[in-house]
């Protein structure tokens, strides 16, 4: 070998390091940096509580713009950051909790004067296939919102 | 000496593999391949819609990085950067320079678009590693280039060591595992019966599909279907260690990916391309492949045998 110990050394070093970060950073940042690797099925459990986020409009909004991001792994590297799930057999958040969620997050959006959150818990129907087993439908009023709610006409929110 | 100095050799021994090193050329298909799926997915990431750009919550919790990170200009910069980046990296232009600035300007811009339904989230792990290893072998073996006069011999020169092409295999059967095993011990996957692949299809699936359909109204189907998912990522790290292994785990993979493409409408063709580049034995492939698409390309071009006898 013509390379030097110190360069062999250091590539070696580099091997082993990269070897421990590759399972290692994924565990710190967790899915809140939509870098690690998400399987196929990443929601599991007996329920599963899906949201639809919808502008006065009825366009549907991506709800991670909400916080209501489906299935997050929690990151222990951002304690701040707390998930939702109930996939885990966990019970779901209250309703108020989510319109609290939903409420921060809108003071990004003062062009919405309010969003229409939809939500929907699907489970097992008769022991052999799924189905919605129950559907909510609410208003979120925007407090920060610098357009007038009445000023939309009331069939813009068939979505 | 001779006795303190024989636990290095061994050790160097025991590594020489991964030490042994071909030419540079070899190992820049794969580049352009991660870079290939890097730019498609920076550029189709978020597009320019301005809600998208208001979606990190992740990794930077100062409100002032997020404000700024959030600022439409600095996203488009990001992207600019990593866009004209990867170019000059795939005619080593600026290495190692560019190599990290495409590596973590794309970690940056996947963790800037995470979660929203455009975002490269089922890419976005294979390709980074994979960049970032070539960015590593870039920094490590910089000299070699600077001095290889004129500068493209440098391709000709053995300067590919193999542990690029062991850690690209050993980020994806890794990150593949971890997450058959985040299923199996941390969500109950499989032990649900099919329950919760039934429940993840009908969340996110496209339910027209005739497949789809099949699957929700089966439970059996889908306990099969999800076992049979679990088990090839699971088993991914083994392709590791156990050369023979890698092609079936690399088909294994690719299938998984494909079917999260079909099912889920996810964006995982790119992971799927990066997976067959690394997992499947092209070193035996290639020369058997080659010859005879050169030989096809030469006679569709009429300087083949066949257009020589018609002469």
């Amino acid at each position: 070998m013509d390379r030097s110990q110190t360069r062999v050394r250091t590539e070696l070093r580099i091997v082993w390091l990269v070897c421990a970060a590759v399972p290692v950073l994924p565990l710190l940042l967790g899915g809140n940096a939509g870098y690690c690797h998400r399987p196929p099925v990443a929601m599991c459990g007996t329920t599963q509580t899906c949201f639809t986020v919808y502008a006065p409009d009825g366009t549907r909004l991506p709800v991670s713009h909400f916080g209501l991001a489906d299935s997050r792994m929690e990151s222990p590297a951002f304690p701040t950051l707390v998930p939702w799930s109930d996939g885990l057999n966990q019970r779901a958040d209250s309703t108020n909790q989510i319109s609290s969620r939903v409420t921060r997050h809108l003071g990004q959006f003062p062009q919405l004067p309010f969003v229409v959150v939809l939500r929907q818990v699907i489970g097992d129907r008769d022991g052999r296939s799924v189905d919605i087993l129950r559907a909510r439908t609410w208003v979120v009023i925007n407090p920060v919102s610098t357009v007038d709610p009445d000023a939309i006409p009331s069939t813009a929110c068939a979505g | 000496m001779m006795r303190s100095m024989q636990p290095r050799i061994t050790t160097t021994n025991r590594f020489a593999a991964l030490l042994r090193t071909s030419e540079t050329r070899n190992g820049l298909p794969l580049l352009w391949i991660a870079l290939a799926v890097c730019v498609y997915d920076v550029s189709a990431s978020s597009l320019n819609d301005p809600l998208a750009a208001l979606s990190t919550d992740g990794w930077f919790s100062s409100a002032g990085v997020q404000a700024l990170l959030h600022h439409p200009w600095t996203w488009n910069l990001i992207r600019g950067i990593v866009l004209v980046a990867a170019c000059l990296w795939s005619v080593s232009i600026g290495v190692p320079v560019t190599g990290w600035l495409t590596a973590l300007g794309y970690l940056c811009v996947s963790a800037c678009s995470g979660h929203n339904p455009t975002s490269p989230d089922t890419t976005c792990g294979f390709v980074f590693w994979i960049l970032a290893i070539h960015a590593v072998w870039y920094q490590v073996y910089r000299r070699q280039m600077l001095y290889a006069v004129p500068w493209h011999t440098w391709l000709d020169q053995r300067n590919y060591p193999g542990w690029v092409p062991f850690l690209c295999v050993y980020s994806i059967a890794v990150q593949a595992t971890l997450s058959g095993l985040q299923q199996v011990f941390m969500l109950g996957g499989p032990m649900s019966g099919g329950l919760s692949l039934q429940i993840a299809l009908r969340a996110s699936a496209n339910v027209d599909s005739q497949l789809v359909q099949h699957l929700l109204g089966d439970r059996s189907a889908a306990a099969f279907v999800y076992v049979c998912l679990l088990t090839i990522q699971c088993l991914a790290f083994l392709g590791i260690c156990f050369r023979p292994l890698r092609t079936a785990i690399g088909i294994g993979l690719i299938t998984v990916q494909v079917f999260d493409f079909l099912i889920f409408g996810a964006p995982a063709l790119g992971n799927a391309l990066l997976i067959a580049a690394v997992l499947l034995p092209w070193q035996d492939i290639a020369p058997v492949l080659l010859p005879k698409l050169k030989q096809s390309a030469l006679s569709v071009f009429g300087f083949g045998p066949a257009a020589n006898r018609n002469v």
